[in-house]
């Protein structure tokens, strides 16, 4: 199985990883041009097209998966890859056959859940919309992903596994769990499409949000953690600024994590004490958060200079900043009386995207940057400059799309709650619509920005893999970086 | 304890411990809630939904509604004069799966039923600007175009009374007819009504020719938040919930 | 009774279990003796083989 060359050396799978990668750019373009879609659906909402599968109820779905799983997903698959065969010096378990299944039956799995969500094929459970075929087959294929990631680790050379790897795998394990869980569901019939959760009303309420939450917690959370705990030493040059706070972060991290799902129901038909312990994990939750940033970004301790000169430094170091934003920002919004305001609202819109937008997808692209040079053995990447441009014009997409939803989720809530002299309800509902369509506009074109980062980028690594190299003048040469943004 | 040096070199006890701790912290999190499951009083008047509600709440899923409008009314103030005495637990118990949401672009909508009549939600789903002019919904003018064919719409009813729902042998075998019965004007609908009181029936979408996806949501639409009377609903005998508000 | 009572006492346990955890695992972490062994752990992704192909295996 582990095959070596004649040097003696592992012979890493690298083109599985390649795909990933490939895969990765390909589903995050198509994921952000959807979002900006359906982020102008609602400020225009003649943009819906009077055709079923384009309105933005079937088209949402479409942008969630899509940027989750699709391109957060290619990101962790391909990532973990790369990462558990060089921590653990030994090429992947179950050799290229099962790696090449993961990486099709993957994609299969993302096709079927898209082309369900446009026809109206849905379970109608945010972020586990698939139907019960598709979530069978996915079960096959993560089981696969299981095998190939727990094999590579039980075949290992190096004595120790990395801490990367117990993030990946409490990642896969976990997942698989919580898929399981949610999905049990009564298929009408066996040539059908439909089926119903196993579950009823405040039962089913719970599972989804043990479920969405941990989601969050082990989707977009633990499998990025991997990434920043392998890509941040490896681009800064540098080991992790504290191996020991590693392993209390990702013991705490887990334990904590699993309990924080009821705060997504606070004030609902949920039992009290569940919305309490919910909200007291959840504010718990903040010191591993905070302690994992910490790890990260005193990894650069005595190395700061770097970020002025290396732009893919500045990603991941800059996803690690969000994270402990939208880490912070979390348990806020746990507590019942944020909740009572933030929730329903854009707030928790803008909440999600500075996670996503700023944690998850910088630190997939600060990774993705470092990888394409090293996959495709070119010397660097095409062009430093542009990955520049592609951080500014990013975060500044970030910056109009988080305080927009700020505004019109803390405008739009306030509204709901107002009272006149009178003592009646001081707007009606389409009043407080009719108020968001500036911040929509706005939301919209922070959108653009952010996707006209992805496309930059797309260039940039497109033209690396054809092995071009950009004659440009290296970042701070002169010392003069033009300000921008 | 076991030593940690354990978990970092051995692959498996890593696992076992990693399932360990998210599957027990996630048991005691959530077997609680199923049995409280027996403690959700029945309140009078919930009801399963009709063959034709329950055809229309299944395209409320199919078309995403969820996404913009929750189902679920919290105890404040502002929100019950809004939308009508909070949501009950109780009120729920048929719902596979639920339908609370988590967002509202558009209002809650726990409580429709019977607010606006089938005309008004026939036009406000074929051009909702048509009735609000203000509003961002898209157009669902499709609905009234296609016809509803479930066929197997008894099979549907019987996958719900598996997971628990109590349709009875007859309301499975008389789904079909039930369904019909429902839509068509001047019908014979005693029995029906029997079976789900309350249920909106005639011509739902101002076309009285056939049945039609639009007669389907707005059956459902309808149905929302009508079920339990609550001018005789005393909530200190079947409310779970009350202590969850303030 | 009684599963209330009972998962009331299982939430406490299970506290207390976390707590017992999390106080062996910041011990363990931050044990003295321990203290180059993870030094050189945090070393693993720069052991990785310099020399790699695109041939996969």
């Amino acid at each position: 199985m582990s095959l070596t060359r004649a040097d003696g050396m592992p012979s890493y799978n690298e083109r599985i990883v390649r795909m990933f990668t490939l895969a990765a750019m390909f589903w995050g373009v198509v994921g952000f041009t959807v979002g900006v879609v359906i982020a102008f659906q609602l400020a225009f909402p003649a943009l819906n097209l009077g055709l079923e599968w384009t309105s933005f109820g079937r088209l949402r779905p479409l942008h969630t998966s899509a940027v989750i799983f699709a391109f957060g997903g290619n990101v962790l698959l391909g990532t973990s890859l790369y990462v558990v065969q060089r921590t653990c010096r030994t090429a992947l378990f179950g050799g290229p056959l099962f790696a090449e299944f993961l990486f099709w039956g993957y994609q299969l799995f993302i096709v079927l859940a898209a082309s369900g969500y446009v026809l109206g094929i849905t379970e109608g459970m945010e972020y586990a919309e698939p139907e019960w075929y598709t979530d069978l087959w996915l079960t096959i294929v993560w089981v696969v992903y299981l095998l190939i990631f727990l094999g590579t680790l039980m075949k290992r050379k190096e004595p120790h596994i990395y801490v990367a790897n117990w993030f990946y795998l409490a990642f896969i394990v976990t997942i698989a769990m919580l898929h399981i869980g949610r999905n049990l569901s009564m298929p009408v019939s066996f040539f059908g499409t439909k089926s119903y959760s196993l579950f009823p009303g405040v039962q089913d309420a719970m599972l989804q949000w043990w479920y969405g939450h941990n989601a969050v917690g082990f989707f977009l959370t633990a499998g990025f953690l991997a990434i920043m705990y392998y890509f941040v030493p490896k681009q800064a040059g540098r080991p992790v600024y504290s191996y020991r706070l590693s392993i209390v972060h990702f013991w705490s991290l887990i334990f904590l994590y699993i309990w924080a799902g009821p705060h997504h129901l606070n004030y609902t038909a949920l039992p009290d004490w569940t919305q309490s312990l919910g909200m007291v994990f959840s504010v718990m939750l903040w010191m591993p958060s905070w302690g994992g940033m910490i790890n990260g970004l005193m990894t650069l301790s005595g190395a700061w200079d770097k970020l002025r000169t290396d732009p893919i430094l500045r990603f991941l170091v800059t996803s690690v900043g969000f994270y402990g934003m939208s880490t912070f920002e979390g348990p806020v919004m746990s507590i019942k009386a944020v909740n009572s305001l933030s929730h329903y609202t854009d707030w928790t819109i803008g909440h999600v995207h500075s996670g996503a937008l700023g944690w998850v997808a910088f630190v997939s692209f600060g990774a993705i940057y470092y990888l394409v040079p090293a996959l495709w053995k070119r010397q660097r990447l095409y062009s430093l400059r542009l990955v520049e441009w592609h951080f500014w014009v990013a975060t500044f997409g970030i910056v109009l799309y988080i305080v927009s939803m700020w505004i019109s989720g803390i405008m739009q809530g306030l509204m709901w709650r107002a009272y006149d002299s009178l003592g009646f309800l001081q707007y009606s509902f389409v009043e407080t619509v009719a108020a968001m369509h500036p911040y929509y506009v706005v939301r919209g074109f922070g959108g653009v920005l952010f996707l006209i980062g992805s496309l930059i980028m797309t260039y940039n690594l497109i033209r690396t893999i054809r092995g071009d190299v950009r004659d440009e003048r290296a970042i701070g040469s002169t010392g003069a970086v033009p300000a921008r943004a | 304890m076991i030593k940690h040096e354990k978990f970092e070199t051995n692959s498996i006890i890593l696992l076992v411990g990693i399932l360990l701790t998210v599957a027990i912290g996630g048991l005691v999190e959530i077997v609680p809630l199923f049995t409280i499951g027996e403690t959700i009083e029945k309140v009078e008047g919930v009801r399963p939904l009709s063959p034709l509600e329950l055809a229309g709440r299944n395209i409320y899923i199919a078309e995403g509604c969820y996404n913009c409008h929750s189902q679920q009314i919290r105890p404040f103030r502002d929100e019950v004069e809004r939308y009508g005495h909070y949501s009950l637990a109780a009120e729920s118990i048929y719902d596979h799966p639920f339908q609370w949401g988590s967002k509202r672009t558009g209002p809650d909508l726990a409580r429709v039923g019977g607010k606006y009549s089938n005309d008004w939600q026939a036009a406000h789903l074929i051009d909702p600007r048509s009735v609000v002019p203000e509003s961002i919904m898209p157009t669902y003018a499709h609905l009234s175009e296609q016809p509803l064919e479930l066929p197997n719409i008894a099979d549907h009813l019987k996958a719900l009374s598996i997971v628990g729902v109590p349709y009875t042998d007859e309301m499975i075998k008389d789904a079909a007819a039930d369904l019909a019965a429902q839509a068509t004007p001047d019908a014979d609908t005693e029995a029906f009504l029997q079976r789900y009181p309350k249920a909106a029936i005639g011509d739902l979408d101002g076309d009285p020719a056939r049945i039609t996806k639009m007669d389907a949501i707005i059956a459902y639409l309808q149905s929302l938040g009508r079920m339990v009377d609550f001018t005789t609903y005393r909530p200190e005998l079947g409310d779970s919930k009350a202590e969850g508000g303030q | 009774m009684d599963m209330h009572f009972l998962s009331s006492l299982a939430r406490e346990l299970w506290v207390v279990w976390l707590l017992i955890i999390f106080g062996a695992i910041v011990f363990h972490a931050y044990r003295k003796r321990n203290k180059e062994h993870f030094a050189d752990c945090a070393q693993i992704p720069f052991r990785e083989d310099t020399q790699e192909t695109t041939h996969h295996g």
